[in-house]
């Protein structure tokens, strides 16, 4: 460009304490007056690098430059006397508290020692009147809606006068008609001079009101790219890759009667992803890969498989079992394991000796129990554990050591080693390779192969494509809670395919019909 | 032959056990926990420098005095008794995360019902005692399950229910005993005496050593089996450490929320009464004992550990043994020994304190590991 | 029931329930600005007591009433502020904290009083004056009630109206508010959370200290170790039972002052037992926790 940009990120690189690598030598700039995307898949490192910038997360090379000087932001507080603001992902707002207040928080002003209500009351409808949105000085946070909590925090920011406006993930909880009022907000944001940066993985968004697109994948930066010159396809490809190809090992499918049928599976709850009409069916041997970017609703499938979401519509049997109203206890019961996407908080019990957390789920077993179910049987349950330990190969001592001393290979191989062999006839495998190293990951991998070849059902949930690739007999792709794509796994389909299915740019004919066929050629 | 053999299984599997506590973590526990009490004794041994005619004498006789008087240790041990069933029963609650301080009114109506038991309840030689034991420990577990079930049914604050109960509790009992079991040639608010084959009795005539003090030992060996080979130990502490994950396991968390409540109050239930059969002659009490919130601060100290809470509570003896004799043969008062406590207490229970120092021995642990694997995010 | 209406109505009952509402209502008031915050103060009891103790002993020594209460406020300051660098700078569980505070309160008083009398039981004191306003306290039934009390009670009602108005009105409250909530939300402001619990802290420090000065130079003229009695806790219950809402609060603390009044005085006069009496505030904070959670379930349910 001609002049200097707004804001200019340069050579940005953020490790974690745990050794992520979050941002790898990436650089973003911004121009005044316009909406900037960051689009990238979950993980590419969007967010840590406006959280960089919004002085939540130290950088640890890389500087930040701002009307062409140097700055150094340490905390919010300085981002927000730079004039940069931040609307969270999660809401940071007082329930209790009114709308005025929220917006006066931390920056109140006082008269002869009291707060002036009336001045809060005047700069939120100042506000409101300015850049149109209208909300209610005086409501209680907690009686608003979702749509109306995302207005209180930008009106939030905008009231500590900031030119700069960073939005986490916006749409992600709004209807449709929310999303559009917030747009056409932003668009009147902008022509008021304030420059806007969304974090998404929406392309239509990007396409919709944004300016320009800075496309992020494994934390650097592939490129920044006027909207107008580039397709959705384009964007697509960029963000998803085109990564080196695992082959498929060959497995067969045994026939007979399905192990899990799910029948016009729907779900609609307040704050979380939607399920619509969701049919599917897993035979004895097969593995179903769900592929789709996070948060398109693959969270409440699987809530609702596992026994922990009980209020839906439509119909899941497990080996002919209707799970319906069963508890989470009661679902493992018909032999359903679960892999859960985060190891830390549902999977392990960091506290928890290794040894405790291999039997967690079957420790009420009778081979583990003595004295009539009285008490533990020590022995048995130490050379159970000790076995697992050498045949998933995790890297401890002994038993004994605690969880949370492992590293994040060694803990998802110790969720592992519960879940699988207890030979479960279905697997629900959520991420199950996310976040570890590769020999790790590779491992996981072949033991879930086995499991199939054994005769189990699973269900592999992964935004990763080279997991479903390396794993899956067919693809179904979920978009916005629906299977929006089905595709047999036999080399025919393309990432960048699937990724614009993904992303919602293509969408099948999709209807119970064509999945049950399409399962049906992935037996034949 | 062969038992030679068993012998040398079991002791090869004694030096396993202890290898495994014995790892850095543990190791650095004892010790910050021993810097605490080094510090807090030294900030006794201050006070005692300042206030005190003739400190190294008072202070001889509270750190000496206890291992050297002839019935020093009995004395110990006896005072530890209640601290043991208190600061198992806090254990328990602890474990799974309940902030119940119902051990204090727990220890309270179990003394008290063990008395009345004991009293009025007609039975035959050891058969009485354990009868009122085990009534004791009962009529507080009944008591305890109001904190309990309404924490694990309607998610009511149970710190704050505990300890209203603390005082209904002794306000009841406060009100039966001097209306309805008052002793009223005594003279005062109190029992009739207990019948003399009701009572614990004591080791040797001329000690406080009595053998509730191996009941106690017998509490701390069964709780520690119920953590260790229990399904019920085992989901109590998965719920307490990770409330997520016990979900995700099939454990209902509504069980062990209730269930870890009501034994704790049991155990500290059975705890009154024993001291009550065992260092009383009637039962007089119209204040709460406060050794349910000792034996709170004692589980934290002991990190919940059965084991290490009768350490601890043998400690919490020898320095209130300690504090006893300076008072009779110096001009100290004995409740200096609050203050060694709090110290105590609050540098074992302050994450920070030393801290920094087990980060650095870990970290070069870490580094002198061969498989540190490199994360890589995928 | 005409013997119990005898007893209520008579002026001096009136006038002991007034006071006995006192340290409860200054007990309450320190629980509900610490829970705001987000600290469940259990160490206000002993807090109360060093407060009773320093104010008869610093009263007594010096002879003056005015250093005596100021002694009670600043060792109820010291100990909020002691209790808020434990738990937001050595990171230690509140309610641990306040145990260990209650602990090592009720050992140090008498710890000090042996000290300085040689036994364990009570340490002279200083009364702080009844503030009478000459004439109008000559009125009947209004005088003694609106002009004739203890300057203590003026004071309390002043405390109750300046941390409602705090809370409402200004930025301190707000943040108080703001912390106690949603720490995450209130940082991300620029607020400093620990410096708020601070000054929570320290005002409920010096509330629950001038309750216990209270006891020990106006309710008696004489401290005693054992004085407090629970006040605290039941401050505590006060405010649960107000469920933070300040005239809620304080009309609890009142019902429970009148209920401990008329506990001691309906034993002599009705035969009505005074120690089923005494568990009523302790019930009755257990019955409104239990409402209190019936209805936020019934909200729950009914949000689809």
């Amino acid at each position: 460009m001609e002049t200097t940009p707004l804001l200019d990120m340069q050579a940005i690189t953020k490790i974690y304490d745990n050794g992520v690598v979050a941002n790898d030598n990436a650089s973003f700039s911004l121009r005044k007056g316009e909406i900037h995307a960051i689009a990238g898949e979950n993980g590419a490192g969007k967010t840590t690098l406006m959280k960089v910038l919004y002085g939540l997360e130290k950088v640890d090379e890389g500087r930040v430059m701002l009307h062409g000087n140097e700055v150094n932001i340490t905390s919010p507080h300085k981002a927000i006397e730079h004039g940069i603001g931040m609307v969270h992902q999660h809401f940071m707002l007082v329930d209790s508290l009114s709308v005025a207040e929220n917006v006066m928080l931390g920056a109140e002003v006082t008269k002869r020692g009291f707060i002036d209500k009336s001045h809060g009351i005047q700069k939120t409808e100042a506000i409101a009147k300015t850049y149109g949105l209208y909300i209610n000085p005086l409501a209680k946070t907690q009686t608003l809606s979702v749509g109306l909590k995302q207005r209180l925090e930008i009106i939030k920011v905008l009231a500590r006068d900031v030119s700069i406006v960073i939005l986490d993930e916006p749409t992600a909880v709004l209807t449709p008609q929310e999303t559009v009022e917030l747009f056409n907000q932003l668009k009147r944001l902008r022509n008021e001079g304030h420059s806007i940066v969304i974090i998404t993985h929406k392309l239509k968004e990007i396409k919709t009101i944004c300016d320009r697109v800075t496309v992020m994948r494994h934390g650097k930066t592939i490129g920044t790219y006027d909207v107008a010159t580039i397709t959705e396809a384009e964007i697509s490809k960029r963000m998803i890759g085109a990564e080196v190809r695992v082959e498929r090992v060959e497995r067969s499918i045994q026939g007979g009667k399905p192990i899990l049928e799910i029948t016009n599976l729907t779900r609609h709850h307040p704050g979380e992803p939607s399920l619509h009409d969701v049919n599917l069916s897993i035979r004895p041997g097969e593995i179903i890969g769900v592929a789709g970017v996070e948060g398109n609703g693959q969270r409440t499938l699987i809530d609702i498989l596992t026994g922990y979401a009980s209020s839906y519509e439509g119909r899941v049997l497990i080996n002919g079992v209707d799970i319906r109203g069963r508890s989470i206890k009661a679902v493992r019961e018909l032999a359903v394991s679960h892999i859960p996407e985060d190891r830390m908080i549902k999977g392990s019990n960091p506290f928890g000796t290794i040894g405790e957390n291999l039997v967690s789920t079957t420790i009420n077993k009778p081979a583990f129990n003595r004295a009539k179910g009285w008490l533990i049987n020590g022995r048995k349950i130490r050379q159970y554990t000790q076995r697992l330990l050498k045949s998933y190969r995790i890297k401890a001592d002994n038993t004994d050591v605690p969880v949370r001393v492992l590293s994040g290979g060694n803990i998802q191989k110790v969720v592992c080693a519960r879940e699988l062999d207890s030979q479960p006839s279905l697997l629900i495998a959520d991420q199950p390779s996310r976040g570890i190293d590769v020999g790790s990951m590779e491992f996981i991998h072949r033991q879930i192969e086995t499991l199939a070849s054994n005769g189990s059902a699973v269900l592999l949930v992964s935004a990763d494509l080279r997991e479903i690739f390396r794993l899956a007999d067919t693809i179904y792709v979920i978009y916005n809670g629906a299977f929006v794509g089905a595709f047999n796994n036999d080399g025919s389909v393309r990432e960048d395919t699937l990724g614009e299915y993904m992303l919602g740019i293509k969408r099948q004919a999709f209807a119970k019909e064509v999945a049950r066929r399409d399962a049906g050629n992935a037996a034949l | 032959m062969q038992a030679m053999q068993r012998f040398k299984s079991m002791y090869a599997r004694v030096i396993t056990a202890i290898k495994r506590t014995l790892n850095l973590g543990f190791v650095f526990e004892l010790a910050r926990t021993l810097a605490a009490i080094v510090i807090a004794l030294s900030v006794a041994a201050i006070i005692i420098l300042i206030v005190s005619d003739d400190p190294g004498f008072t202070l001889r006789v509270f750190l000496l005095n206890p291992l050297t008087q002839p019935d020093g240790f009995a004395t110990i041990f006896s005072r530890a008794m209640p601290l043991i069933f208190t600061g198992l029963a806090a254990s328990v609650v602890l474990r799974a995360k309940q902030f119940n301080l119902f051990a204090e009114g727990a220890f309270f109506i179990g003394g008290f019902a063990g008395a009345i038991v004991a009293i009025h309840v007609g039975l035959p030689g050891l058969l009485l005692p354990v009868v009122a034991l085990l009534a004791g420990g009962l009529v507080a577990a009944i008591f305890g399950t109001v904190p309990a079930a309404l924490k694990a049914k309607l998610d009511v604050n149970e710190f704050v229910v505990s300890l209203m109960m603390n005082f209904i509790l002794l306000w009841i009992g406060v009100y039966f005993l001097s209306n309805v079991f008052n002793d009223e040639r005594a003279g005062d608010i109190t029992t009739p005496l207990f019948p003399e084959h009701a009572r614990i009795p004591y080791i040797s005539q001329d000690s406080f050593f009595t053998s509730g003090v191996f009941i106690a030992i017998a509490a701390v060996i069964l709780v520690f089996i119920f953590f260790r080979f229990t399904r019920f130990g085992y989901n109590i502490k998965t719920t307490g450490d990770n409330l997520a994950f016990a979900k995700y396991s099939g454990i209902n968390p509504a069980g062990p929320i209730f269930s870890s409540q009501v034994i704790g109050a049991f155990i500290a239930g059975v705890g009154g009464a024993t001291e009550v059969l065992s260092h009383y002659r009637r039962f007089n009490w119209t204040s709460l004992p406060m050794y349910g919130f000792d034996g709170f601060m004692i589980a934290i100290i002991a990190k919940n550990n059965p084991l290490a809470v009768l350490f601890v509570a043998l400690f919490f003896g020898y320095i209130r043994t300690g504090a006893v004799q300076m008072e009779i043969f110096t001009r100290m008062s004995s409740e200096i020994v609050t203050i060694i406590q709090a110290v105590i207490i609050l540098l074992v229970a302050a994450q920070a304190f030393l801290m920094s120092l087990r980060k650095r021995l870990m970290m070069r642990r870490i580094k002198g590991l061969k498989h540190v694997e490199a994360t890589v995010e995928v | 029931m005409r013997a119990l209406f005898e007893t209520i109505v008579q002026m001096e009952f009136i006038m002991t329930a007034i006071e006995l509402s006192v340290p409860l209502v200054l007990a309450a008031l320190a629980a509900l600005i610490t829970n705001k915050a987000g600290i469940l103060n259990i160490g206000i009891e002993g807090s109360m007591l060093m407060g009773a103790l320093m104010g008869a002993v610093v009263g007594y020594q010096t002879g003056s009433v005015m250093l005596g209460l100021l002694a009670a406020i600043a060792i109820g300051a010291f100990l909020g502020l002691l209790m808020s660098v434990f738990v937001n700078k050595f990171k230690i569980n509140h309610i641990l904290v306040g145990i260990a505070f209650n602990l090592l309160a009720a050992g140090l008083a008498i710890f000090i009083i042996y000290v300085r009398t040689g036994t364990k039981g009570d340490h002279p004191s200083v009364s702080i004056p009844t503030w009478t306003v000459p004439y109008l306290s000559d009125l009947p039934i209004v005088g003694p009630l609106l002009f004739g009390q203890n300057l203590m009670v003026y004071l309390t009602v002043v405390a109750a109206v300046v941390i409602a108005v705090v809370l409402s009105r200004t930025k301190l409250g707000m943040h108080i508010k703001a912390v106690g909530e949603n720490v995450e939300a209130a940082e991300s402001v620029g607020i400093n959370a620990f410096k708020i619990q601070s000054y929570a802290l320290l005002i409920g420090g010096v509330l629950a200290g001038l309750g216990g000065a209270f006891m020990s130079m106006a309710y008696m003229s004489t401290f005693n170790t054992g004085m407090i009695a629970g006040r605290g806790f039941i401050g505590i219950a006060a405010e649960s039972m107000g469920a933070g809402i300040v005239g809620n609060t304080v009309l609890a603390s009142a019902v429970f002052g009148f209920v401990n009044t008329f506990a001691v005085t309906a034993q002599v006069t009705l035969r009505i037992p005074f120690e089923l009496l005494n568990t009523l505030p302790y019930l009755v904070t257990i019955l409104a926790l239990v409402i209190y959670a019936m209805r936020k379930r019934r909200k729950q349910v009914k949000q689809p």
